[in-house]
């Protein structure tokens, strides 16, 4: 009992218990409020680098004939591992895109027509999230002119650089299946903001249709797998399982004559992942995460330090009373106990008052940069939310775990010399 | 180590049963010495001494003479080179450091010169120190109470009923060491060994310590031996024992010896 006793006693009388909580502290904070801000722009940017897009594509390459039963495989795919949202079929095709200049003549732009089950897309993709007219279901027709034109969905950055709108015009070439060049003209019905130009470079369009169009008529180039955590950690190994699958189906359904060619085929298949088609950017971000969490355990180092200091110096002042403790029949075990329970009081002290200041810190933040009327990042950078900060359970048990660590081994060391001091010297000591 | 589980648990095997049972604490040509350089000094030089309960022995001799090591052999805080201490019969030299522990906390009370109570802790609060060091966690959530009367009624038997809740060092000296007393009294151990206890108070609180050393000793039995340069404390003992340049002899008999060599 005496253990706990001494320890809370020396901590509540000593102030310097109270520097070191406070430094503790101060690191606990720092931490937090750094990483989340950082796992927040990470987040922002993981999101803008998802957003319309699948989070893994399988595809069976240019030169073969595409997938062949589309919704029956995206189907069994969807069931063949747990997490996953759905799979939808797809069939993109690049595409020169034509406009009605507003100052008359026309514009002409290289983009990319992508043909979707557009139900599917909007019930398993993020495409209704950003949607300029949330209550788009159908592509269907418009009539122009007395003939029906098949619709389409839009990028913002096509409206913004080409002045479109609704109802508008849009006329697409793109090279069917035997190589020719076929135009076909579109009516916008809405647009999407995936605030990334090079996803808003496209235009959403009915698959049956387009696939009609180039020729690859109940056909797909690619299938897309949604999952419910898209940053899941085994997203690599989950692709090669699909792939596998899809390769099994591609056999498995294949005419008995075609089945070598359909083997053959089934080699042809590709996966990517969202992570694959960003992949600089998203390892850029990750490290940067990384290495802040191996300067802040230079710091949880400097604090273990710090806190042997302190703790080197109470032993040298409390001798006497460690001989006396020995006399009244305190075990060295005990006397060792004492001085680590302190370095674990201060621990706890210093990582409880740090979590709860960088809780308030944190989830204030953007009032208090408000206040100070200070943006460390240029406006709008990351949307009108603010700075944006994610704290992760991983970073809340990492910082937590590593003080407790850094304040018990920083106390170990002048507490076990403490268990060693002989009791009579204690006594004599002047 | 089942000897020293025995200890623990209270009960003293047969076999370890070597003193006589009426001495509390027994030293047999106890050994120490001390190398200084290529110096060897010979501190203590085969000592015998017993304690009985009840009894209140002195022990003299000059400053240095080893008086304090014998003291801390005594109470377990030192290991002799030679010889062998027993405690309620219970050889100490076999046993571990948690045992030696463990027989100093329910056996032994300590009162030393410089009082040596923790500043941190206020007056009822030291007492019940060696209590606290007794119980674990859980026995002490049981037990509390009753340690904490204990204390309380201890505190009001050396007067210091209004310092309650002070600290060590807003108390005067006597104060102070009334709360030794206290302290080492706390556990009713069977020994007491007092290292000059008076040595830092005027003759008047002097004499107030020691009357409490006195009465709080008789009533409860305990055995004490308390190293004095105070002739008025030794004069009041049982017992008397000088040490002298290693050797223990009878006080009085070296006293008488050495009055009889001045008159001749």
């Amino acid at each position: 009992m005496y253990v706990i006793s001494i320890a809370a006693r020396h901590f509540k009388t000593r102030s310097i218990s109270y520097v070191a909580a406070s430094l503790i502290a101060i690191v606990v904070v720092i931490y937090i409020l750094i990483i989340s801000v950082l796992e927040g722009i990470k987040a922002h940017y993981m999101d803008a680098i998802q957003s319309i897009l699948a989070h893994a594509t399988l595809s069976v390459g240019q030169l073969t004939g595409g997938i062949e039963h589309p919704d029956t495989w995206a189907d069994e795919l969807s069931k063949t591992e747990p997490g996953i949202k759905g799979v939808t079929a797809n069939l993109e095709s690049p595409a020169m895109a034509i406009f009605t200049s507003p100052h008359g003549g026309a514009i002409q732009t290289i983009g990319l027509l992508r043909g979707v089950d557009l139900p599917r897309e909007l019930k398993f993709g993020r495409l209704r999230e950003f949607l300029s007219d949330k209550s788009i279901n159908q592509f269907g027709t418009r009539d122009t002119g007395g003939r029906q034109s098949p619709c389409c969905i839009v990028g913002e950055y096509w409206r913004k650089s080409y002045d479109l709108k609704v109802g508008k015009s849009v006329t697409f070439i793109f090279t069917t299946d035997d190589d020719n060049a076929r135009p076909m003209q579109f009516v916008v019905i809405g647009f999407f903001d995936a605030q990334s130009s090079n996803l808003e470079n496209c235009a959403y369009c009915d698959r049956e249709m387009l696939a009609k169009a180039v020729g690859t008529e109940g056909r797909a180039k690619t299938l897309s797998i949604w999952f419910d955590d898209p940053n899941r950690a085994d997203i690599d190994a989950v692709c090669s399982t699909l792939k596998s699958k899809l390769a099994e189906l591609i056999v498995r359904d294949a005419p008995k004559e075609e089945k070598k060619a359909a083997e053959d085929r089934a080699t042809w298949i590709q996966s990517e992942t969202w992570k694959d088609k960003e992949n600089k950017m998203y390892e850029a971000i990750s490290s940067d995460n990384f290495y802040m969490r191996v300067i802040m355990f230079v710091f949880l180092v400097l604090i273990a330090f710090i806190v042997f200091l302190i703790f080197g110096r109470l032993v040298a002042e409390k001798i006497r009373d460690i001989g006396a403790l020995r006399a009244m029949g305190a075990t060295r075990f005990g006397i060792s106990a004492c001085f680590v329970a302190q370095g674990f009081i201060i621990g706890s002290i210093g990582l409880v008052t740090g979590l709860i200041l960088s809780y308030f810190l944190v989830t204030r933040m953007n009032g208090v940069l408000e206040y100070f009327k200070w943006n460390p990042y240029p406006e709008g950078m990351f949307g009108s939310n603010g700075m944006p900060h994610v704290t992760l359970p991983f970073d809340l048990v990492l910082i937590s775990s590593l003080t407790i660590i850094a304040a018990v081994l920083g106390a170990l060391y002048p507490a076990w010399r403490a268990s060693r001091l002989n009791p009579v010297e204690c006594l004599r000591h002047e | 180590m089942s000897e020293a589980k025995a200890t623990m648990t209270g009960a003293i095997p047969d076999g370890a049963r070597t003193a006589p049972p009426q001495a509390v604490l027994r030293a047999q040509n106890v050994a120490r010495f001390f190398i200084d350089g290529d110096r060897r000094l010979d501190v203590l030089k085969g000592v015998d001494l017993s304690l009985h309960a009840g009894e209140v022995t002195a022990l003299i001799g000059r400053s240095g003479c080893g008086k304090s090591t014998l003291l801390h052999l005594l109470g377990l805080l030192d290991r002799p080179d030679s010889g062998e201490i027993a405690i309620d019969g219970t050889p100490a030299g076999s046993l571990s450091e948690r045992d030696r522990a463990y027989l100093r906390n329910r056996h032994v009370g300590f009162i030393f010169q410089h009082y040596f109570l923790l500043p941190e802790f206020n007056v009822v609060e030291n007492v019940l120190m060696p209590a606290q060091i007794a119980c674990s966690p859980a026995a002490w959530l049981s037990q509390r109470q009753r340690h904490q009367e204990r204390a309380e009624e201890l505190v009001e038997r050396v007067g210091l009923s209004n310092h309650r809740t002070q600290r060590p060092r807003t108390l005067s000296g006597g104060e102070r060491q009334r709360v030794a007393v206290a302290r080492a009294m706390m556990l009713e151990p069977r020994i007491l060994l007092c290292d000059e206890p008076t040595g830092n108070l005027d003759p008047e609180t002097g004499n107030h310590i020691m009357d409490l050393i006195f009465t709080l000793s008789r009533k409860q039995g305990a055995a004490v031996l308390t190293v004095t340069h105070d002739r008025a404390f030794s004069a009041r003992a049982d017992r008397v024992y000088r040490l002298d340049q290693g050797v223990l002899m009878d006080g009085q008999k070296a006293e008488g010896g050495r009055q009889k060599a001045e008159n001749s």
